[in-house]
């Protein structure tokens, strides 16, 4: 049967059309490659979903080499539901990139950049599917190295200083990593996740664990660009080539959360690391300052991407403050917002595109008088900010609802005030664009006016209306973020 | 600030009110009412406390626009 | 899910407006005459009930409950759209008549909600539609609108935390009457509090409202208070507290107006006024003060709305907006005059519709026997009826003549001034009209010898102070510094005022906080701004000493702990 190969394909098939791509060379033929390989992806990944949902957590042994010999991969509903989002948002990143990137890539690079997007992607699934801790590094590093390269590419020449800087972080990020992974090696014994978990548990909360715990948290939190390391995420935005920027806001940070989430509850969940230390105080800390400081920053920014990207380190406080919660609506909340966020600024950076693309940038004088130039985008754009405030009707309201409603739960009022303040931070921030798109008049050397190409257009006026399609009708997107949370809380890899 | 020119009413008018008024004050003296709370059982409660309630208002308004006023901005407009 | 839910009136005007917003001239016209007629049809041919089934955030909800208090508001609410839109068929904004149609739909699907979370959704609406009509209002209404919308907004946080809270707490679903007990009720109370346009936040009425154009305000002036009111009726009635706050707003809404020069500006302070009035009679609380307050919020739609057209119409012919300077229009518009002249008398005056429901609340504050508040409210029938009647009326249309260019207004704006008359005129000669919607059953008769005789010596005891004392009303026009000055220009001109008169050291230490103030705003600017600390593209070795220090605290943290 093919479906019980379905957690391996899922990265193959994109890791496959890399070197298929290099080798079409041409541009058309390897977006065609990209094309198909991103749509069987996205395939496989929905297919995982409706099996981990309805039966639990699947285990493929690779080359039927058993653990804890061989590798394993391993995918429950948690790993699954964030693979959906990430193959979607390449399925999605796709067809808008054949216009996309006209602009912004060299032709003879084309091939280059398709290419280094299905290593990304391959890579950011392989995390979500594998079983072992060195596995996580590994793929970790496929997709980040790609990554730089996919920033670097923006034709804005800053884009090669961000794209370094990135991957100075990225390393030291990942290498904090790999460093808590030999320390929990040595104190387990074992680099099978699920093992690791079991053994943790008569291990106990040693000097080796905790240390490993630190390493573990601050390198993924440079991944997740968890304020006060965030820096180097704004620049990757900005100059990165449109559609790269929308396709690693959607996911690059989402996946890394998604290994966080993992470590703190399925790998420690039964050391009680919440309970016992100051984890959860730490992440709450940071969470908050997350919501606030990035936001008031990105209220002064004068570019549409860099507001943005500073909106998102914000947004990420949101989804770190339901993890830090440690409770099953916190982790339901978080997941949420972690798909909400996902559609939402995907959406916007794909509607941003298009605007960069008639209008030759992103800074607020470019964009001047977009409400009479580029009526749809600009309304695209209103709808999108409105989710990122969280009005009811969109994605972001059911966020936020789940949010405050996990926050009372745990009886933390100040935290509700905190949530809601910071979504009035939000609303500045998109106001500022409403009044830069409809109250000031377009620039008098304003290129030929009209909306952007179609096929970038649909992608993004897709995401959107997603947007406000879960915010009206929230069932299923709020029954799988319970199963998530369910999942990560109550089944920490033992006793399968 | 310019000043609003008067709106002086002229005798006719000054005239017709007063004697409405009268006259209401002697119809008060002769329909049935049910005064609740003893002060509206005092003839021409309904003329007199108005009035007076009215003047110290505007004597209060007054004052206050004395100290917070006038305010020069584009609320003026 | 029922089916009738297709008929939902909110949801046919909502869709109705975002239609109208591709049609321009006759079309749109013709759809927003229609639309408030058909929507009232609708409702009325659902039989009272609740009806709903609609999944959301774990709840079913009630979206439509047609119940008498509901179907009352939603109706009046239909009234002012479609007296509104025959006002406003010669507006050229393209925004403004169907974001009309949107909030007013919004607030009908607020005032027909079965659940806290519909509210809710509908109230946010209400938000965005009446910030779209603000907006329409031209370039120097975008930012009283963003002040608008950021009240708005921070009210809709507070009511959405109060819900939340409620419902976490296991509060019903359904919107019943609360106990005001713990933080989830009093944050509630708070969040309605704000749209009713209460201390500390009335300021947003006289700031955001008298922007809108000639027609806006009209729409404006109908929706968002009237909610909360209706709001306040199902969920707080006979709180007590809300005497207090009702009568606080009433006074302030009364001194203002006096003062304030800006013909609209005075109305807009009397809204506050008489929302005051219905507030402090929701405190009251018995069913005849219910009741009255349910009528009033009626009676009090229609006569706004005719003063503010008068005004309007004034507005589009002088192009003035002061009372300084307008004065002898009843020559040029004669017709005009006579509409706000009645909007005027349709404040209290026998056979008008405020006559009949003015005197209900106060009937029940006698009935209860609240003697200074009945006395307040005695206070407040007059003196609205001189500051924003007789004063707004005599300074606009009557005195000297200005010698300004004006017609008399065109012909769908006399219609809509003489529709929304007659309407006051047939509920006022004709009380069961009004009546027979109420809440509750009611057993009163407002034509009795006294109510009337009493009525006439108030409204013409207040006529002669007027006169007597214009001279005083004249010289005191301009505009008085409000709550909004705190958050908008906490400015040098504030602090003089404040310490004007005080000691040389007090007003030494002033200039020192204000200086303490500057610096912070200046470095917040520095650590903010594009070119600051916090935005500034970091050198890569300040990132790896976050992430060194990062690492540092969790370590030592654990070890610690």
């Amino acid at each position: 049967m093919l479906t019980q190969h379905f957690p391996a394909l899922l990265v193959v098939v994109p890791l496959m059309a890399a070197p298929l791509i290099v080798f079409a060379r041409r541009s058309l033929a390897s977006w065609l490659i990209a094309l198909l390989a991103t749509a069987i992806t996205f395939g496989i990944a929905a297919s995982l979903l409706a099996q981990t949902l309805s039966e639990g957590t699947l285990v493929y042994a690779m080359g039927s080499w058993e653990a804890p010999l061989g590798i394993e991969y391993r995918i429950d509903a948690a790993g699954a539901f964030v693979a959906v989002i990430v193959a979607a948002m390449g399925l999605i990143v796709m067809p808008y990139s054949r216009v996309g990137i006209a602009a912004e890539v060299r032709s003879e690079e084309h091939y280059l950049y398709y290419a280094l997007m299905m290593l990304c992607l391959a890579g950011l699934l392989g995390i979500l599917v594998t079983g072992d801790a060195f596995n996580v590094f590994v793929f970790l590093e496929v997709s980040s190295l790609a990554t730089y390269v996919l920033i670097a590419m923006g034709r804005d020449r800053r884009a090669l200083v961000a794209a370094y800087q990135y991957l100075l972080m990225g390393t030291i990020g990942a290498t904090l990593y790999v460093v808590g992974v030999g320390l929990l090696y040595l104190e387990t014994g074992t680099l099978n996740l699920a093992d690791m978990a079991t053994r943790l548990v008569d291990v106990g909360d040693s000097r080796g664990v905790l240390a490993a715990l630190a390493f573990i948290t601050v390198g993924i939190s440079l991944k997740i660009a968890l304020f006060p390391l965030h820096l180097w995420l704004p620049n990757a935005y900005a100059y990165a080539p449109s559609p790269v920027s929308a396709f690693l806001a959607a996911t690059a940070t989402k996946v890394s959360i998604y290994v966080l989430m993992r470590y703190f509850f399925t790998i420690f969940g039964a050391t009680e690391v919440f309970d016992a230390r100051a984890t959860g105080a730490i992440l709450l800390g940071l969470s908050l300052a997350a919501m606030f400081i990035p936001a008031v920053v990105a209220i002064f920014q004068h570019d549409m991407k860099r507001l943005l990207a500073y909106s998102s380190v914000s947004q990420i406080g949101y989804i770190t403050l339901g993890i830090s919660l440690d409770s099953v609506e916190g982790l339901m909340a978080s997941a949420m917002h972690l798909f909400n966020h996902a559609l939402t600024k995907g959406g916007l950076f794909l509607v941003l595109g298009g605007v960069v693309l008639r209008c030759g940038g992103a800074g607020f004088d470019r964009l001047a008088g977009l409400g009479h130039t580029m009526p749809v985008a600009a309304f695209a754009m209103v709808v999108g900010g409105l989710s990122l405030i969280g009005v009811p009707g969109t994605a972001g309201f059911i966020s936020k609802w789940y949010l405050v409603s996990a926050a009372m739960h745990e009886g933390q009022w100040w935290l509700v005030g905190a949530v809601l303040a910071s979504s009035l931070l939000a609303v500045i921030y998109v106001w500022r664009f409403v009044e830069v798109a409809y109250f000031r008049a377009p620039p008098a050397d304003h290129p030929a006016p009209g909306e952007a190409p179609l096929s970038m257009q649909l992608p993004a006026l897709a995401m959107i209306a997603a947007c406000v399609y879960f915010g009206i009708d929230a069932t299923w997107s709020s029954e799988v973020s319970m199963r998530v949370a369910e999942v990560l809380m109550y089944n920490p890899g033992v006793g399968q | 600030m310019r000043q609003n020119a008067l709106f002086s009413p002229g005798k006719r008018l000054w005239h017709t009110l007063l004697a409405a008024l009268l006259l209401m004050l002697v119809a008060g003296l002769f329909v049935e009412s049910h005064p609740h709370f003893g002060i509206d059982a005092v003839p021409g409660f309904n003329a007199w406390f108005p009035m007076l309630a009215c003047a110290v208002l505007v004597v209060l308004a007054r004052g206050l626009g004395r100290i917070f006023g006038p305010r020069e901005d584009e609320d003026g407009r | 899910m029922d089916a009738e839910l297709l008929h939902h009136p909110a949801i046919w005007l909502i869709l109705g407006g975002i239609v109208m917003g591709f049609l321009r001239g006759a079309p749109r016209v013709l759809l927003s005459l229609s639309l408030p007629l058909v929507a009232a049809w609708l409702l009325w041919q659902i039989p009272e009930g609740i009806y709903g089934g609609v999944p959301f955030l774990d709840y079913l909800l009630d979206v439509l409950q047609v119940d008498r208090l509901g179907r009352l508001f939603a109706l009046v609410f239909m009234l002012a759209l479609f007296v509104g839109s025959v006002y406003a068929m010669g507006q050229r904004s393209r925004l403004e008549v169907p974001a009309a149609f949107v909030y007013g739909g919004a607030a009908v699907g607020a005032v027909l909600a079965g659940d806290w979370i519909t509210l809710f959704l509908f109230w946010e609406l209400m938000a965005i539609g009446s910030t779209l009509v603000i907006w329409a209002g031209g370039r120097e209404a975008y930012p009283a609108a963003m002040r608008y919308l950021m009240v708005h907004l921070f009210g809709g946080v507070v009511f959405m935390a109060g819900i939340t809270a409620h419902l976490v707490g296991g509060g019903s679903l359904s919107i019943e009457p609360l106990a005001l007990e713990g933080v989830a009720h009093w944050l509630i109370l708070a969040g309605v509090l704000i749209n009713a346009g209460a201390f500390p936040f009335w300021s947003w009425i006289p700031d955001a409202y008298p922007r809108a154009s000639w027609s806006g305000m009209v729409f404006l002036s109908a929706f968002t208070t009237k909610t909360a009111v209706y709001v306040l009726m199902r969920s707080f009635p006979g709180a007590e507290v809300l005497i207090p706050i009702g009568l606080l707003m009433a006074g302030y809404g009364l001194i203002y107006a006096l003062i304030e020069n800006t013909a609209r500006r005075v109305l807009a302070y009397a809204i506050v006024n008489q929302v005051g009035f219905m507030i402090a009679g929701i405190g009251i609380g018995t069913e005849m003060a219910l009741n009255g307050v349910a009528a009033h919020a009626f009676a009090h739609i229609v006569y706004k709305a005719l003063l503010l057209m008068a005004i309007g119409a004034v507005i589009v012919q002088t192009g003035k907006r002061d009372c300084t300077d307008l004065g002898g229009l009843a020559r040029q518009m004669p017709v005009t005059t006579g509409f706000a002249i009645f909007g005027a008398l349709a404040m209290s005056a026998p056979l008008t519709a405020g006559f009949i429901t003015k005197s209900l609340v106060l009937q029940a504050a006698a009935d209860a026997h609240l003697t200074w508040v009945w006395l307040a409210m005695m206070v407040i029938a007059a003196g609205v009826f001189l500051a924003a009647g007789l004063k707004v009326v005599v300074f606009v249309f009557f005195g000297e003549s200005r010698d300004l260019d004006a017609e008399e207004a065109p012909p769908s704006q006399r219609w809509g001034m003489r529709l929304l008359a007659l309407t006051s005129l047939a509920v006022g000669c004709y009380p069961p009209l009004l009546y027979d919607l109420l809440p509750y059953p009611i057993d009163y008769q407002p034509y009795t010898g006294s109510h009337v005789v009493f009525q006439l010596q108030l409204l013409l005891a207040t006529t002669v102070v007027f006169f007597l004392l214009r001279g005083h009303l004249v010289k005191m026009l301009g505009s008085l510094i409000d709550i909004d000055w705190f958050y908008r220009t906490l400015g040098p001109r504030w602090v003089k005022v404040m310490v004007y008169g005080v000691s040389i050291e007090i007003r030494e230490v002033v200039l020192v906080l204000m200086r303490g103030i500057a610096n912070l705003l200046g470095s917040l600017r520095r650590h903010y701004g594009t070119r600051g600390v916090l935005a500034r593209t970091w050198p890569s070795g300040s990132m790896v000493m976050w992430v060194a220090l990062l690492l540092m605290m969790y370590l030592a943290l654990f070890y610690l702990s």
